[in-house]
Order: C-alpha cells, then sequence, then structure tokens
C-alpha cells in the first residue's frame, strides 16, 4: 500500500480545503451581488417642490 | 454670596462627586481598564514550533483569499448624465417647509444632496423660530431613514394592496353610514387648517363622523383659563424681551415647553455683554430642576401643587403695595386669605423679599409665567398677578395662538368608550395618533377597542395602537408631505416634500381624501397637493391683495416657505373676576407629588426610536439611554435610597416600577418623571428603553394629569443600572484640593461687579510666556467664542454636529463606559449646596490648541496643524495608540473602539437606507481611529473653494459651523480671528473672556465669555 508523506498529504489537503472553499464561496459572492441589487433603495425628488435660490 | 469666587469654591457634578464617593475617585483616576496596563511576559505564552506556525499560516491564507468577496461592492455605479433637471452632483440645494416633530411647526429649510434629504435647520425667514429649530427637529431627519419605518399597508399583519385597502375601507365606511354606527377618527393636536378642512369635508361625505383630539403635550389649562379670563382660547405671546423681571412658575418656557425657540431668543435679547449690559432678571419657582431652573438668578423650590397658594399669596403680598385692577370686597376677602408667611420658612425670607421688592418695582416691566403641565387654577391666579402688576403691555396681541380643533374633553372621551362597549362604534381611525399608548389606563380603550368592527391606524412605524388594529396603513414622513400650518396669528407656514416617498406610503390627508371620493381608483399621489393650492388660493392668497396671479404667489410661499399675514393688533381686555370667589386656598398635598413633564428629546415618545435622540445626555442629569424618578437629597436619604436603586412609585391605584436619580435641586415632596419612553411597540432602538409614567394618571387626572398629587413610594428589590455620562471627561483634579478653585474651568461674576469694573475678571491673570518663538498665523485663523451667558443647555448643538459630521450612535452599554461619540458635550457643574444647588453650562468640544498636546505625541503624524488654525486630523494614518487622547487636558477626542454602525443594535444602522443621512462631506470613520471636532473644516473648504471661484477674499462671517448655526441663542460665534471685522474677533476682545485651563499655555482657540448672574448687591457682598 503507498503511504502518503505527511509533505505530500498536506499539500493534498490544503488543495483539498481551497477548492471546496471556492466552490462554496463563488456562488455566494454571486448570490450577494444580486442581494445587494434588490437592497437598492430608489430616491426621487418631487417634481412639484420648489428650490430655494438664495443660499443662507 | 453668589460672587463669582464663592461660586467657583466649590465645583461638583454628582452628589458622588461632592460627597468624595470612592467609586467615583477610582474611576477618575483609573483611565484604562483592568488588566490594560499590565505587565506583558513573553516567556508565559504557549510554545508553537516554526514549521507549525508556517503551515498554518500558509493554510489560513488560502482559506481566507478563497472567503474573500466583494464585500464593498455597493453595485453598479451609473454615470449621473442622465439626472434630474434640480440635482447637480457635489452640490447642495435647500428646500424651506415645515417641521412636524411637535405642534409648535417651526419653519425649516432641509439640505439635499443628490436627491436625498442629509440635514435640517431652521428657515432664517420664519418670523417665529428665526432660522433656529430644537434637538428634536435637528434629529429628525433620522426618522426619515428608519429602518423599521412601516413599507407596506397591512391587513391583520398581512400586506395588502393599497387599492384593496381603500375598496374595502371605502365600503366599511358606506356600509357604517347606512347602519347609523359612529366613524371616530382619533388625531393628536392639529396645526393644519388645510386637514381640518379635509376633516369636515370628511365629516359631510360620511355624517355619523366625530372627530376627537388628545395630546399630552398641550396648552389646554392656558388656553382654559385665558378664556374664563378674558373671553376667548386664543392667549398672545410674552414680550419676554421687554421684561426686566421674569417669574417661571415651574415652566420650562426656554427649553422645552410653548414656543422655547422663540422664548429663548427674546430672553437672551437681555442677556448681553457686548455693549451696554441691560440684564433682566429670572426668578423661577419649581419643584423639580428645569433648563430654565438652571438659568435663573434666583431659584426657589415650591412642589407643584403648592404653586397656586404660592402664587395667590403674591397676589395678596402685591395687592397691598398697588393693585393696577379693583378688587370688589368679596374677591379682596378672598384674596386676602392667602399668606405668603407660609411659604417664607420654607423659601426663605430673603429670596421672597428679593422676588417681591423686584417685581413692585418693574410694575409693568415684568411677567409671570406659568407652565403648561400646571393646571386652570394656577394659570387663573398668575393672569390675576399680571393684572394687579399691570403686565398686559408686555402681551403680544400680534402673535397669538391659534386653536385649529380644541382637545376632547373627558366626556367625550366616556362617550366614545361607551359607544365603543355597545358596539355602537364600526370604524375607528387613529389618525397619526396612538391613544393605547397615552390614554389615561381607566378609560380601557385599549380593552374597548376589540368591540369594534374595523380599526385603522396611520402611522409612520409601528405603536401600540397599531398592534391593536386590522389596518395599519404607512405614512409618509414629514419630509415626504405636503402640508401648511397655523400656530400663531399672523404667521401661515407651508410644508412640501423634498423627496418623494421612499416606500409604498401615503400622505394621510391624501388616504382620506380617497375615501372620500368614494372611489379606490380616484386615488392620485397628487390629490392633497391640489387640494391644498386650492385652500391656499381661497384662503391665504385673497388676504394677501397681491397683484400677482394665485400660482406664482403659491410658488414665491413654497419658496420662502412661511407667509406673513396682516394681523391686527387686538386691545387687551378687561379682566373678569366672576371666577375668583370660587377658587379657594388649595389643600396641602400631605404625600408627594408626582410631576409628569415632556422628555427633552424624546417628546412624548414619537422620538423613542431616534438613536441620536436616546443619546444625547440630557440637559441636567446627562442620563442617556433611561427615564428615572428624580428625588431631592433630603427625599432619598429619608426613603433611604441611591442612585439606581428601584422604586415602586403609587398613585391612587395604579403603581409603576422606576429606577431612582439623586437630583440636586428639588423640592422634597416632589417626584420628577419624563414621560415618552416604555415604548413596547417600536423599533430595535426604542424597545423596552425606560418606564412608561403615563400608566399612573387616570381619567379624574384628565385635566391636570401632569400633577398627580398624594403618591407614595417604596423601595424594592434589585437596582438598575442608569447611564450618565456627568462623571466622564473630568477637568478638574481631585488629586490637589485648591486645583479647581485656581483652574478656573468656570469663571463667573455678578452683573454689579461687572458694572462697577469691567475688568474685575483679568484682575489676578498671570502673565504666560512660551520658551519657544510662537508662530504666527498670516492668513485666517479659526477660532470659536462660547457666550456662556446665553448658553441654556438645551444641546441643539449636539444633536446639529451629529447629523452634520455622520456621529455614530453607540448605545448604552457603550455609553457606560465612556464611548460616546459627541464631538461637542455640554458639561453642567454645580456649586452651593445640594439642596439649593447653582447650576452652570460650558459647551466643551475640541479647543484647536495653537500649542496642542495631542500633536506632538502622535508617533505616527495623524494629527497637525493646519495653517490657519485648525487641529487636523488624518484618520487613515491614525493607527489608534490612543496617545493623543491621553494627552489632551479637555477630554474632547473621540476613539472608534468599534466600527459602531455594525456594532450597535445588531448592525441597525448599517444598511443602504440609513446610509444616505450620512453627509457626502465628512469621512464615515471606521473603527480604530481618534476623531474629534474639525470645526466643520467642510463648511470652511466650502465656503473657500466658492470666494476662490468669485475671485474674492471670504467674508468676516462667512463660514457657519453646524453648532453655531444650530444654536438658538446665538452663543456660538465662529470665525476668522485673524479678520478685525469678524465678531469672532471682537468677542475675543472682550473683558469677560477666559480660556479653560490657560495655564497650560497650549493656546486654546475657544474663547469662553463668563457667566454674570444678576442677582442683588446685598448677596454681592
Amino acid at each position: 500500500m503507498n503511504k502518503l508523506g505527511r509533505k505530500k498529504f498536506f499539500t493534498v489537503t490544503s488543495k483539498g480545503i481551497f477548492f471546496t472553499l471556492l466552490g462554496i464561496t463563488l456562488p455566494i459572492k454571486f448570490l450577494y451581488s444580486k442581494n445587494i441589487q434588490k437592497n437598492k433603495i430608489n430616491i426621487a425628488v418631487n417634481p412639484d417642490a420648489v428650490k430655494r435660490m438664495n443660499k443662507v | 454670596m453668589n460672587d463669582s469666587s464663592k461660586t467657583n469654591n466649590v465645583l461638583w457634578k454628582s452628589i458622588e462627586g461632592l460627597n468624595n464617593d470612592p467609586n467615583i475617585q477610582k474611576m477618575k483616576e483609573d483611565e484604562f481598564l483592568d488588566g490594560v496596563t499590565e505587565d506583558f511576559h513573553p516567556n508565559q505564552l504557549s510554545g508553537i514550533s516554526r514549521r507549525k506556525f508556517l503551515a498554518l499560516l500558509s493554510a489560513s491564507a488560502a482559506i481566507t483569499a478563497t472567503a474573500c468577496t466583494d464585500y464593498q461592492d455597493k453595485g453598479e455605479i451609473i454615470p449621473y448624465n442622465k439626472r434630474p433637471q434640480e440635482v447637480l452632483p457635489g452640490t447642495e440645494n435647500l428646500y424651506a417647509s415645515t417641521c412636524n416633530g411637535c405642534s409648535l411647526s417651526c419653519g425649516i429649510l432641509v439640505k439635499t444632496r443628490e436627491g436625498r434629504p442629509i440635514k435640517i435647520d431652521g428657515n432664517p425667514d420664519h418670523p417665529i423660530n428665526e432660522g433656529k429649530i430644537c434637538t428634536k427637529g435637528q434629529a429628525s431627519i433620522l426618522n426619515l431613514y428608519d429602518p423599521e419605518r412601516l413599507k407596506e399597508p397591512l391587513f391583520n399583519n398581512r400586506k395588502i394592496s393599497w387599492n384593496d385597502v381603500d375598496k374595502n375601507i371605502i365600503e366599511v365606511l358606506e356600509s357604517a353610514v347606512q347602519k347609523g354606527k359612529e366613524i371616530a377618527i382619533l388625531t393628536g393636536e392639529l396645526t393644519s387648517p388645510t386637514t381640518k378642512k379635509v376633516f369636515d369635508k370628511f365629516s359631510e361625505k360620511y355624517p355619523t363622523t366625530k372627530i376627537y383630539s388628545y395630546s399630552t403635550i398641550n396648552q389646554s389649562t392656558r388656553s382654559k383659563a385665558w378664556f374664563e379670563c378674558y373671553g376667548s382660547y386664543e392667549f398672545p405671546s410674552i414680550k419676554f424681551d421687554e421684561a426686566n423681571v421674569i417669574l417661571a412658575i415651574d415652566s420650562d418656557f426656554l427649553v422645552n415647553e410653548d414656543s422655547y425657540l422663540e422664548n429663548m431668543r427674546l430672553f437672551t435679547k437681555r442677556r448681553e455683554v457686548v455693549g451696554k449690559t441691560d440684564f433682566n432678571r429670572l426668578y423661577v419657582a419649581e419643584g423639580r430642576m428645569s433648563a430654565t431652573g438652571m438659568m435663573a438668578d434666583y431659584r426657589i423650590r415650591v412642589s407643584p401643587d403648592e404653586q397656586y397658594n404660592f402664587v395667590m399669596s403674591l397676589v395678596n403680598e402685591l395687592s397691598k403695595k398697588g393693585s393696577n385692577i379693583e378688587f370688589d370686597p368679596v374677591t379682596k376677602s378672598m384674596v386676602s386669605s392667602f399668606s405668603i408667611n407660609n411659604f417664607s420658612k420654607k423659601i426663605g425670607k430673603e429670596k421672597l423679599n428679593y422676588l417681591i421688592d423686584d417685581l413692585n418695582k418693574s410694575r409693568g416691566k415684568s411677567i409671570v409665567y406659568a407652565g403648561s403641565t400646571l393646571s386652570k387654577e394656577v394659570h387663573l391666579a398668575v393672569n390675576l398677578l399680571n393684572e394687579v402688576l399691570g403686565n398686559s403691555n408686555l402681551y403680544n396681541y400680534l402673535n397669538e395662538s391659534v386653536v385649529i380643533l380644541p382637545q376632547s374633553s373627558r366626556e367625550d372621551f366616556d362617550r366614545l368608550i361607551d359607544s365603543m362597549k355597545n358596539g355602537n362604534v364600526d370604524v375607528l381611525i387613529h389618525f397619526g395618533s396612538d391613544p393605547v399608548f397615552y390614554l389615561p389606563y381607566d378609560f380601557e380603550y385599549q380593552s374597548s377597542i376589540s368591540r369594534v368592527k374595523t380599526v385603522i391606524s396611520l402611522s409612520e412605524s409601528l405603536n401600540e395602537s397599531c398592534s391593536l388594529s386590522h389596518y395599519v396603513l404607512p405614512l409618509n414622513n414629514q419630509l415626504e408631505c405636503w402640508g401648511d400650518s397655523f400656530v400663531q396669528t399672523g404667521v401661515y407656514g407651508l410644508q412640501q416634500p423634498v423627496i418623494s416617498p421612499i416606500f409604498n406610503t401615503r400622505q394621510k390627508e391624501s388616504i382620506l381624501l380617497t375615501w372620500i371620493s368614494g372611489s379606490s381608483s380616484n386615488f392620485s399621489s397628487d390629490n392633497y397637493h391640489k387640494f391644498l393650492i386650492e385652500n391656499f388660493t381661497q384662503t391665504v392668497y385673497t388676504k394677501l391683495n397681491s397683484f400677482s396671479d394665485a400660482k406664482r404667489v403659491w410658488l414665491s410661499s413654497l419658496h420662502d416657505g412661511v407667509v406673513t399675514l396682516k394681523n391686527v393688533e387686538k386691545l387687551h381686555k378687561k379682566i373678569s373676576q366672576s371666577w375668583i370667589p370660587l377658587l379657594k386656598l388649595a389643600k396641602e398635598n400631605s404625600g408627594l407629588t408626582v410631576h409628569l413633564t415632556e422628555s427633552y428629546f424624546i417628546g412624548d415618545g414619537y422620538f423613542a426610536n431616534n438613536g441620536w435622540l436616546q443619546e444625547v445626555p440630557h440637559p441636567i442629569t446627562k442620563v442617556t439611554w433611561d427615564n428615572y424618578a428624580a428625588l431631592s437629597p433630603l427625599t432619598a436619604k429619608k426613603f433611604n435610597l441611591k442612585n439606581d436603586d428601584i422604586i415602586e412609585v403609587s398613585v391612587s391605584n395604579s403603581k409603576i416600577k422606576i429606577p431612582v436619580f439623586v437630583q440636586p435641586g428639588l423640592s422634597d415632596k416632589t417626584i420628577n418623571i419624563e414621560y415618552g419612553y416604555g415604548r413596547k411597540v417600536i423599533g430595535d432602538v426604542g424597545k423596552d428603553i425606560g418606564i412608561n409614567p403615563l400608566q399612573l394618571i387616570s381619567k379624574n387626572h384628565f385635566e391636570t394629569k401632569n400633577i398627580l398629587t398624594n403618591a407614595s413610594i417604596n423601595k424594592i428589590d434589585g437596582t438598575h443600572k442608569l447611564v450618565t455620562t456627568q462623571e466622564h471627561h473630568s477637568l478638574d483634579d481631585t488629586f490637589v484640593k485648591d486645583f479647581h478653585k485656581i483652574r478656573k474651568i468656570i469663571q463667573e461674576g455678578t452683573v454689579e461687579k461687572y458694572q462697577k469694573d469691567p475688568k474685575f475678571l483679568h484682575e489676578h491673570k498671570h502673565e504666560l510666556f512660551s520658551i519657544t518663538n510662537e508662530h504666527t498665523y498670516s492668513g485666517n485663523k479659526w477660532a470659536m467664542a462660547i457666550d456662556l451667558n446665553k448658553c441654556t443647555s438645551c444641546a441643539a448643538c449636539v444633536a446639529s454636529c451629529n447629523v452634520e459630521n455622520n456621529i455614530p450612535v453607540v448605545g448604552k452599554d457603550q455609553v457606560g463606559k465612556g464611548r460616546e461619540m459627541h464631538w461637542i458635550r455640554i458639561d453642567r457643574y454645580f456649586s452651593g449646596s445640594p439642596e439649593d444647588p447653582i447650576a452652570s453650562n460650558q459647551p466643551m468640544l475640541c479647543q484647536h490648541c495653537d500649542n496642542a498636546p495631542c500633536e506632538n505625541v502622535c508617533p505616527v503624524n495623524a494629527t497637525n496643524h493646519s495653517p490657519d488654525g485648525l487641529n487636523q486630523m488624518v484618520y487613515n494614518r491614525c493607527v489608534g495608540t490612543r496617545y493623543c487622547s491621553n494627552n489632551c487636558p479637555y477630554k474632547v477626542r473621540r476613539y472608534n473602539f468599534f466600527d459602531f454602525r455594525d456594532h450597535f443594535a445588531d448592525e441597525y444602522y448599517q444598511n443602504n437606507l440609513t446610509a444616505l443621512v450620512n453627509n457626502p462631506e465628512v469621512t464615515v470613520r471606521s473603527r480604530g481611529v481618534m476623531e474629534k471636532c474639525t470645526f466643520c473644516v467642510q463648511r470652511i473648504m466650502d465656503v473657500r473653494s466658492t470666494a476662490i471661484n468669485e475671485g474674492r477674499e471670504i467674508s468676516p462671517n462667512e463660514v457657519v459651523t453646524a453648532c453655531q448655526q444650530a444654536c438658538p441663542t446665538n452663543a456660538i460665534t465662529f470665525g476668522d480671528a485673524n479678520n478685525p471685522d469678524s465678531n469672532v474677533a471682537k468677542l475675543r476682545n472682550h473683558n469677560l473672556t477666559y480660556h479653560v485651563l490657560e495655564e497650560l499655555n497650549i493656546k486654546p482657540n475657544v474663547t469662553y465669555i463668563a457667566k454674570l448672574r444678576n442677582t442683588h448687591s446685598e448677596d454681592n457682598s
């Protein structure tokens, strides 16, 4: 049976964690950006309001 | 007795401080928390091998890299090349409008940036408030951006469309009329004549409608007393600027009652030290300690239930020396039954003699003014006293109060609730009001609601009444509304929306107009706007006799925000004396008296969810985030009570449990509790903050609901931590006892001493010299002057600074640790005895010292000095050593221990909506940086860039800081000290100027004008 050395073990483990987390976080990032768009607040000036011309 | 050296004898901030409580001593000594300054031993740390460390480091870095998201991604940036015509990015727009925060309806100017309102200030064209608004008005902008505002209409807690709401409610209203069932509308105090017209139209369309009006804060007793005396419910305003002597009877007329903005301005006109000193003299007779009481030259402790006897005794005493009116024999005999000797022992003969003497000498030039919380009898007595003294020429009949809809009586509410219980009320509409919270408990309003077929609440945010309603309809914020106001004759205010409704909300009048039209399809967002213009044209335009057409006049009125109507001054009528014999000597109250007063910053509870207002320290006690029962030191001692103890206050059948605060200066029989707290149904910020004392009021107290006699208290187990800021940021040093006398943080004098020797303040001044060459500021040199004669500790400057500079809300726990982030604070010192203290207020902010001790100690040069005299703060250089704060003798530097927007109340204010309130000109600071007052550098830069563009110099008084703009009494002056024409340069050379901790030779650029007390010469010797 092939014994996996400590060095290789560590390399494989960290690569595995890296790609797993990438696979989880990328979709979350995509969904989060979409959420920001949903939570946008729309503001608008009332067209009938009269602005002050002279500064105080 | 009130000489400057004697008032400066012992300065103390609290009862504990005066008694050298060891806890207070410890707090002053320990600047740092336990454990922070202990030594650090590397040998005691756990071991890890280098290989393991590197492996863990690389794994962590890999995981972190994968976890990184674009958390700063706020979405797409869209270029503003298709912008609305009115909006120019980077420049502000101003709109005139009217504030609806309370019934004063002050004129406001709303500053908007890129279409969103960011600051509210007073409208200088408005003749009542003249460019100033109160603390509540300043901070009210946060209500527009409250994330827990109602956004959609609800039916039984489920979302419903407006179309369905209108359809269903119109059906219900028509059915109620057909069946002859009552439609009840409950509103607060009405200030808009156009809203009244909407009510009239509604009553025409649905004839079974009845309108009820109720508010905890109102002038109904004053109005009723005026009617009994003079036959009119509309009473005049007072010319406080013409009064030589003012006697305030339990009236906080300067800071929290009636038309206080106008009163503050008029009162402080007679507190000028520039030019001739023509000071008025203020006597305050009160049971509680109010901010007006703190301004008094003489303060007299009289419990509110004794005020009637006190005033009638003065009537008796002064009428013996002469009277402007004739008494008939019955009246004369009745008046003579009141004796001033009953008060001599309690008050002190000397003070009483001064008062009587001054009132007698100032006949026709004095005013006695009663508080709105007092009973009708006290107001009648005060009117009589003013007549005896001939003070009617101080009544300003050009500006009388206006009653649009009188308050409903107790009988009205009894009838309503009986009808509700009997099922005769089919529709109940809460028109922006919260009767479940405000109405006395024994009306049983809350339980009667279940008998009403359809209950509708119109509200901006959830409240107690909404929780019991079938329909909850969201309302526009005041900044999204059209409206008008008519609170004083001759002044018609206009309100316009400065932003279109952010959510799916409507204006309450607009909702009623849709129901009046009879069909949901008749709604338009413009319907009330058109109705308002129509009413304006019919009522106001016709009075103006203008040559311009109605539309032009309408638009120019909107531009100005106010229309001044020509008024004919009424003649003062002779006082009716028919009511006098009906009044008898009031029985002495054996128990304690509970005096309920409006909260300074929460109002009647409307602002309970406003974090800025919850965090502004109370002007007298400096308590934040709570209310309490204020007791005198003697009463507290009698019941073995100290701060934070919980007591049960009982009045008749009702009880509340509330923490105690020992307040110097209270009358021994008075318990003062502020209402507006104890809200249960509100956003997360205001929920369960404080105790609701309105539960003590029964319908028997309907007329005098603020004064509850025969109260009792008993101590119960447990404590409730009250958080105050008054021991934080202490300047006085207890290690060397006499230093607080020598240091002269507060310097005061008397008017008499100043008139004899204007230079008395600088008699013992030490010459200061420097061992280094002094830097010369050749261009602008910014400086500030604060006149302590005018500061009323109203804290409008604190609120204005918070809004202008994006100050975060930190919450009660953090305030308890001294971490509140206010860049300006108002220090309050007491001198004299705890029973009869003399209060001194001092706004404290960064002094922008020329030899700033904070600049030298910063290891990264994050704080340095600008060529125009500003102590600057560079946030992105700051690494948070806090050495600068350590070295600051004024303790004005504020450190961001957390990113408070994340830290406070689970990121309550960290959302897209509340982010809109931020001023784009001021950096929003994150965790780990120091901040402090910048003298509104953004305003200085704005003025400078305008001046450069226009090719001119900056005018002497052109730069106005936020605190200066907000201060209702103009106590704060800012400008260029190098320009001799500027107001600040003139004030810096005044005889009464001094600097705090001047002997440190750090050359602060904030100059204080010493307070003068207008006391008698016998007291001054």
